[in-house]
């Protein structure tokens, strides 16, 4: 900038009396931070109102018996019946469900809600024989999800499945397990089992290009 | 300030929580009882670990007590529910229906339960009632299912089983069992041939990646009962991989920053540069 004497100096509005006024600079960062800071927070505040961010209030389903005897006479819950909500009290997890099917890939469809588990529909019904599969998101792109909690599951904990028959199943956690994606134990996971039981899949481990790169598995069986 | 929400995020990135690896997946073993021998009365049956075998009992499993029984009045053609056992050494007793434990068992048989597979301990026979242990099959080919027969009638001394025109078991001796054999699922027709001329056609509905045993039991008039039993159930369609269930918002941070810190390192280096730059301007006017 070429000096120039006092009145000829274009008059500018960080200028008073002719020179750069600090207090009006100041004002003036001040004001562009404010308007930064605030734009900055209503971004954040529409992501956590997007309808799969918001959190609902979570619906609780009331858990028939704290003692969890009621999974024997519900051993056999009939065929068409349906898993409609879980119950892991030891996580404050209370959710209801919806149904997966497999992408195009084959691949389990994760969730469409952030807050809502899912049940795969190609797995059996819960408290029927074989490994009823529910999946849930551990987080969103701001912070936990539905299924944040589950890497906490300890071997003997429980989780109740209620079925739209109004049943209701418990199980209890045999296994926790973590699995790199890229070699994960489908028959594990996914395989024939004589007995009715319960996986719980959400992912874990370090987070790279978009993606977890590692899969929690709990493995549950019918509570005694 | 630059600094500290620098430091912050060096500690966020250094706290990495640590994948616990435990045993495998097959930690449990699977038993059922039956009760095949058409001239036994009603029993109860025990499952018990054996003496001295080393058997441990997991917390999540059945605690087998030989006190308590693991089937009750089961009479002929009668088969448990699976348990869930730990791998190791087990003695299966059958006992009159209501006696007490300590009775002498009709029928014994020892058992070794290894991990992943499962097991159906049946009373065979009909003079001399024995205990026979079963492998059961819990995996098919893949989309396939898996069924085999069970021969356990006395009417018949051997029977010969088609699914569809598929031969499962031609002239199976009783009592004994065939292997598993893979088949398309869906609706099939079991054509069941016991006795010369005795054929009957039972239908069925065997879903893929689940196994099947298909019971033959004597009938009235001569006519074979025939049951279908799920041994183990998997998936209608095995999903490829494992799931995509997260985006990363509570990815490997310090439990110190919480979720929503993230965009205040940010509003911190905005900051800082407006002050900065103020200063800056302000200097660059005043040493000129």
């Amino acid at each position: 900038m070429k000096w120039q004497p006092k009145h000829a100096r274009p008059h500018q509005w960080f200028m008073k009396d002719g020179r750069p006024s600090l207090g009006r600079v100041a004002a003036a960062a001040l004001g562009v931070a404010a308007v930064v800071g605030v734009t900055a927070a209503i971004a954040r505040g529409a992501t956590t109102s997007t309808p799969a961010a918001k959190p609902p209030a979570p619906v609780v389903v009331p858990i028939a018996s704290p003692t969890g005897d009621d999974a024997s006479a519900s051993s056999s819950p009939t065929a068409d019946a349906r898993p409609v909500s879980i119950d892991i009290p030891v996580i404050n997890v209370h959710t209801t469900l919806q149904t997966l099917g497999l992408d195009g890939s084959g691949a389990l469809q994760p969730p469409t809600n952030l807050t809502e588990a899912g049940w795969y529909t190609g797995s059996p019904v819960p408290g029927q024989v074989g490994p009823a599969v529910i999946a849930g998101h551990v987080d969103s792109f701001n912070g936990p999800a539905v299924f944040f909690d589950v890497k906490q599951l300890n071997p003997g904990d429980r989780i109740t499945v209620g079925l739209s028959s109004g049943q209701n199943v418990t199980f209890q956690v045999m296994l926790v397990k973590h699995y790199p994606k890229t070699d994960f134990p489908t028959a594990d996971v996914y395989g024939a089992r004589p007995d009715p039981e319960l996986r719980l899949i959400t992912c874990g481990g370090a987070f790279a290009d978009g993606h977890y790169l590692d899969n929690i598995v709990v493995y549950a069986t019918l509570a005694k | 300030m630059v600094a500290s929400a620098a430091m912050l995020a060096c500690v966020a990135v250094a706290a990495h929580p640590v994948a616990a690896n435990a045993d495998d997946t097959s930690t449990v073993g699977w038993v059922r009882l039956a009760q095949l021998s058409p001239t036994m009365t009603p029993v109860d049956g025990y499952l018990s670990p054996s003496a001295g075998s080393g058997t441990q009992s997991p917390q999540n499993t059945q605690s087998t007590q030989s006190t308590q029984p693991a089937m009750t009045h089961a009479t002929y053609g009668t088969m448990s529910q699976y348990q869930p056992v730990a791998p190791g050494g087990y003695t299966v007793a059958m006992r009159g229906a209501g006696s007490p434990a300590t009775a002498n068992p009709l029928a014994t048989t020892q058992l070794a339960v290894a991990a992943g597979q499962a097991y159906t301990v049946a009373s065979f026979g009909t003079s001399a009632v024995k205990l026979q242990v079963l492998n059961d099959e819990l995996a098919a080919p893949a989309g396939m299912a898996g069924i085999r027969v069970i021969e356990a009638s006395r009417q018949s001394p051997t029977a010969s089983v088609l699914l569809g025109t598929q031969s499962l078991a031609a002239n199976l001796r009783s009592p004994g069992a065939s292997p598993y054999q893979s088949v398309a699922p869906g609706m099939s027709a079991l054509v069941v041939t016991t006795k010369a001329a005795t054929t009957q056609t039972v239908s069925t509905n065997l879903a893929a990646n689940s196994t099947y045993s298909v019971v033959i039991l004597d009938g009235a008039e001569d006519v074979a009962r025939v049951l279908v039993v799920n041994d183990a159930s998997g998936m209608s369609a095995m999903p490829k991989g494992g799931v995509s269930t997260g985006f990363g918002g509570t990815a490997e941070k310090a439990g110190a920053v919480g979720s929503g810190a993230q965009t205040v390192p940010a509003l911190w280096v905005i900051l800082a540069a407006a002050g900065f730059g103020v200063v800056a301007f302000t200097a660059r006017r005043r040493f000129r």
